[in-house]
């Protein structure tokens, strides 16, 4: 579903963010991408989403190809990737209600009645069904957050990318949202979330990416870690935590 | 089709509630505007004016010819249909020596220095007019030396310098009234588009939040493009209300300033429209350029 080739990313001052990665990942899997600030894990994800393309190498993501994306496809891509920020990124001026509709109307599929049902359903999948009036500034970072993950999976999303979700909340609050997460993959989206806290993941026992200077050096245990340790090939079932990441499928595998 | 009246809907929605939820911004945005427009709109209200004026001017502008002494009735026929005959001519009227003398009375109103001579001193006289598009000083001048030719015409008054002068005044008038209208047009449009910009970067990060979760650029660009011209429209519209009643209010101390003609209107709004488009096209189109490095 998703695949990165050999892909290096430079920016305009010669910095390399990302230097020959290679990885792929299926349907309903989990990955837990971990390293320092300015280690590449925003630009990674940005690629998948197609922000930033690369400067050399390819990305596939379902039937989009970043060699041969053009501008006016993007949406059309995004609308299939549900992305988190630790900044949450709601509109101010929009209420939780409205900030999770936007991207259904977006999409532009559905009625009223049916698109009013979908925003319900996610608001409720996030436990927030009765905050659906408020405005962002009424609501707690954890329920900012949960907004946020609402807007992302309203669509049903291929995969869900959380960048640094948890960044902007105290432990309890953001153990609850990486609970979310969890849940969410359960019922089989994937979900790549970049955290630069390795605590989380192997509280998980969920199999990780390291990425450190722009290179993805190695993967949880059981996984080939991809650049250095040459090829292969495995998959592994997450450890559990609570009832729902017992569900969830971990699957990553770096491509050599 | 019910998706479509859905997304419909929601650009009418958004582009009013766009002016609602960004109050002080909006208000900011028109107050700004309805002064630019005003400028505007006093600039047009010249440039109506000083046309008017030299359209009177220049229908002022014709030949008197002098009619010499004892010319019989049949040749007074004749010479004014000789002069009739004339491209330039528009009308041509004929004024007799009483109705000169009566003329000359209303305008000096001191009847009793023409009782002082005794005799009636002032020449008949043909008034010619001419037509509009025919009243240069060449046009006017060939004209006066064919009618000054004629047999029984004792004397042709046309204006002589006075009408080069006045050509040349128009003429000016006329350059300065498109030159300045053009920059002041530009500048209108200019500082309108440039207001609109802002209220579009004030909402980059709305846009920037739309782009990740997939609009397109026309599902961003509809709703910030109708506010545009909503806004620059009612600026408009405010503008031109504002000038109407402070022309009403200024017209008793000069009744003769005329007020925008509807083509000056149209112009006016047309210019607000025109502005509000391109600015918002293109502050939009700078928030959603897209990275392609």
């Amino acid at each position: 579903m998703i695949r990165f080739f050999h892909v290096t990313k430079t920016y305009a001052d010669n910095r390399i963010a990302l230097n020959d990665v290679s990885f792929e990942m299926e349907t309903g899997e989990l990955l837990f991408i971990v390293g320092p600030s300015g280690a590449g894990k925003s630009t990674l994800l940005k690629m998948i989403y197609m922000d930033e393309m690369p400067t050399s190498g390819q990305v596939i993501v379902g039937r989009f190809l970043s060699t041969t994306m053009s501008p006016d496809k993007t949406p059309l891509l995004r609308r299939q990737v549900g992305t988190v920020f630790q900044d949450f990124r709601l509109m101010q001026d929009r209420t939780a209600f409205e900030n999770v509709a936007l991207s259904l109307r977006i999409a532009g599929r559905f009625s009223g009645t049916e698109l009013k049902q979908r925003v319900m359903n996610a608001l409720g999948r996030v436990g927030l069904c009765h905050r659906r009036n408020s405005v962002p500034r009424e609501l707690s970072g954890g329920e900012q957050q949960r907004v946020a993950i609402a807007r992302a999976i309203v669509n049903n999303p291929m995969v869900l990318l959380a960048d640094e979700p948890t960044g902007n909340l105290d432990s309890v609050v953001g153990g609850e949202i990486i609970q979310l997460v969890c849940d969410i993959n359960a019922g089989g989206t994937a979900v790549i979330v970049a955290t630069h806290d390795e605590n989380i993941p192997k509280k998980l026992g969920c199999r990780i990416a390291r990425i450190r200077e722009g290179r993805l050096s190695e993967l949880g245990a059981g996984v080939i870690g991809g650049g250095v340790t040459g090829g292969g090939t495995t998959a592994g079932e997450a450890g559990s935590i609570g009832t729902s990441i017992g569900k969830a499928r971990l699957d990553a595998r770096i491509l050599k | 089709m019910r998706a479509f009246l859905s997304k419909l809907f929601y650009f009418l929605k958004e582009t009013l509630q766009g002016l609602g939820r960004h109050k002080s911004l909006s208000v900011a945005t028109l107050v700004s505007n309805v002064a630019t427009f005003l400028v505007f709109g006093v600039i047009l209200l010249l440039t109506a004016n000083v046309r008017l004026v030299a359209k009177h001017l220049e229908e002022r502008k014709g030949i008197v010819a002098f009619v010499e002494e004892g010319v019989s009735q049949e040749r007074l026929g004749y010479l004014k249909s000789e002069i009739e005959k004339l491209p330039q001519v528009e009308t041509v009227s004929f004024v007799s020596k009483e109705e000169a003398l009566e003329e000359f009375r209303k305008s000096i109103g001191r009847e009793e220095i023409l009782d002082a001579l005794g005799t009636n001193p002032l020449p008949a006289s043909f008034e010619v007019r001419l037509k509009p598009k025919q009243r240069s000083v060449e046009e006017i001048e060939e004209a006066a030396n064919f009618i000054g030719n004629l047999q029984g015409i004792e004397e042709v008054s046309f204006g002589g310098k006075w009408t080069v002068s006045l050509d040349r005044i128009l003429r000016t008038l006329t350059i300065l009234n498109i030159v300045i209208g053009c920059i002041v047009g530009l500048a209108v449009a200019f500082i309108v588009a440039n207001t609109v910009r802002l209220t579009v970067l004030a909402r980059k990060e709305s846009i920037e939040i739309m782009k990740v979760v997939g609009a397109t650029r026309n599902f961003i660009r509809i709703p910030f493009l109708l506010e545009g011209i909503l806004h620059t429209t009612i600026s408009a519209l405010v503008a031109l209300v504002i000038l109407y009643f402070g022309h009403k209010a200024m017209s008793y101390r000069l009744p003769d300033v005329a007020f925008l003609s509807p083509s000056l209107v149209a112009l006016f709004i047309v210019v607000g429209l025109g502005a509000g488009i391109v600015g918002t096209h293109f502050s939009i189109n700078e928030v959603l350029r897209e990275k392609r490095n």
